[in-house]
């Protein structure tokens, strides 16, 4: 297990190194730079914008220096902390970022445990209980949470959150614990609201995984070691837990990488509907005004997730199916 | 009685792996010493290819002798390790890939028996012979082998029907 550690560490080196890089090209890949932004708008509104400061701001940015020696501060920068300076909102990124990626690691975190405690006995029960009336009962309540936009959804839960139950619309937490430090109230009142968003955001990928667990199992449970084991009497619960929902879980943990990421950069358009101070709206107004390194910061948290993610699902796969796929070969 | 080595070309791979990747997260560590977080993530990371290239340096002295009686692993200090055969009690093949689709990667054969274990990887010169005489012993002393292990050894083209261990049912498990 070692080795194979050591093999997948040394893979994400260049991997992290190239991402970078891409990262970096792609958020210059837009005509001109935050400033050049800035003066159009001013333009727009009829503003002249001041040449000289203009340049000044360049050059105390570092805009004018060449494209590599950028890159290279960047990632130097990267390494020690310092995520850059955030044009937009004036300040560095860390600051700029500061609660938002927590509130969003909430948000996503609490919405993938919700997503799997739902879907997972749903999906065994529907697999188990192939055609029932429970099968059909659910399968329709999974087709109609897939169908259904998550905005629309949004909107309606919002409604009734605040008819029913009087919570404030939107928003993460009540008003007045915006900018406060955190104590026991601002924890109440984030879980008081938390429950939207959650389903919101929850409801079509709990959907979409009821389907792919039913899907995988009623596989796993048509082959012919599952029909010998029971012929040989061993207890259902113990046929279905030992070998075919393992089995069935291997998409799951191979997910891993791509649920990572999902953590950070949430559900735009909900966090837009719902009044979100999540991460997703934010990387989406930092991409739109280019701000270079609010953007590349962000975009480089997703890739280190994923590729975290990737690592950790290798690990999860090469634990739970050490098994050698009969088409390869091992190597000396 | 056969004496069975880690061959070079493996272990200079594994030095090379060990001395990039060292080379490369020291240079990071250094870089971000400013940062607590990052330089404990670096140096951990360093840590980790430091020791796999003092591991590599030790499997580069370790030997292991396969005979009748059983398999011995003699280390370059300390005493030999040996599990006998007729003390086997368990024995695991786990297939580790190097890539997604695991079309490229090694085995661990992992045997323990007395007090003792020992584990081997694939890139051990021919290792097919001590996973025979191993898979042989699993099946006189009667151990039930996992799906996984069976599999694994169907595909470095032992036949464990042959050898009298039970064979995995229908479609087998993964």
């Amino acid at each position: 297990m070692f080795r194979y550690l050591i093999h997948r560490l040394l893979i994400m080196i260049p991997t992290l190194i190239a991402i970078s890089f891409i990262v970096f090209v792609v958020i210059e890949l837009p005509p001109g730079d935050f400033l050049t932004t800035q003066i159009e708008e001013l333009r727009e509104i009829g503003e002249a914008a001041d040449l000289r400061k203009i340049e000044e701001l360049r050059k105390e940015y570092g805009l004018d220096q060449p494209f590599m020696v950028r890159y290279v501060g960047w990632a130097i920068g990267f390494l020690q902390g310092d995520l850059g300076y955030s044009f937009e909102y004036e300040q560095p990124v860390s600051a700029v970022v500061g609660d938002r990626l927590w509130l969003t690691f909430i948000v996503s975190f609490t919405t993938i445990v919700f997503t799997w405690i739902v879907a997972f006995p749903i999906g065994v029960y529907s697999a188990t209980h192939q055609y029932s009336w429970g099968d059909h009962g659910l399968t329709f309540i999974g087709f109609l949470g897939l169908a259904t936009p998550n905005f629309l959804l949004a909107l309606v839960m919002v409604y009734f959150a605040n008819v029913w139950f009087g919570t404030e619309i939107g928003g993460l937490m009540d008003d007045r614990f915006l900018g406060k430090p955190w104590s026991w109230a601002k924890l109440m009142s984030v879980l008081e609201h938390l429950w939207i968003p959650v389903v919101v955001i929850g409801t079509s990928g709990t959907a979409a995984m009821i389907r792919r667990l039913r899907a995988n199992l009623l596989d796993e449970l048509q082959k012919q070691y599952v029909v010998t084991g029971r012929a040989k009497g061993l207890p259902p619960f113990k046929l279905l837990v030992k070998y075919p929902l393992r089995m069935s879980l291997n998409p799951f943990i191979a997910d891993i990488g791509d649920l990572l990421p999902q953590v950070i950069s949430g559900a735009v358009i909900v966090s837009v509907v719902l009044n979100l101070p999540t991460t997703g709206k934010m990387l989406y107004e930092a991409l739109l005004s280019q701000d270079m390194y609010l953007a590349g910061s962000f975009l480089m948290f997703l890739a280190m997730l994923t590729v975290l993610g990737v690592l950790l699902s290798d690990f999860a796969l090469a634990a739970l199916d050490p098994r050698i796929r009969l088409s390869g070969k091992a190597t000396k | 009685m056969s004496e069975h080595r880690y061959p070079w070309p493996v272990l200079r791979g594994d030095y090379i792996r060990a001395a990039v990747g060292a080379a490369v997260s020291t240079g990071g560590t250094l870089l971000s010493a400013g940062n607590p977080y990052v330089f404990g993530v670096f140096a951990t990371i360093a840590g980790l290819f430091l020791l796999f290239g003092v591991r590599t340096a030790w499997r580069q002295r370790l030997r292991y002798t396969l005979d009748v009686t059983g398999l011995t692993r003699i280390p370059p200090v300390g005493g030999p390790v040996t599990v006998r055969w007729d003390e086997l009690r368990r024995m695991s093949m786990r297939f580790y890939s190097t890539r997604r689709d695991r079309s490229q990667g090694w085995m661990q054969l992992n045997l323990s028996g007395g007090r003792n274990r020992i584990s081997l990887d694939s890139t051990l010169d021919d290792f097919d012979a001590v996973a025979r005489t191993a898979a042989r012993s699993a099946a006189a002393n009667r151990i039930e082998l996992r799906s996984s292990t069976l599999a694994n050894l169907e595909a470095i083209g032992i036949n464990t029907r042959r050898l009298g261990t039970d064979p995995p049912a229908g479609d087998p498990p993964r």
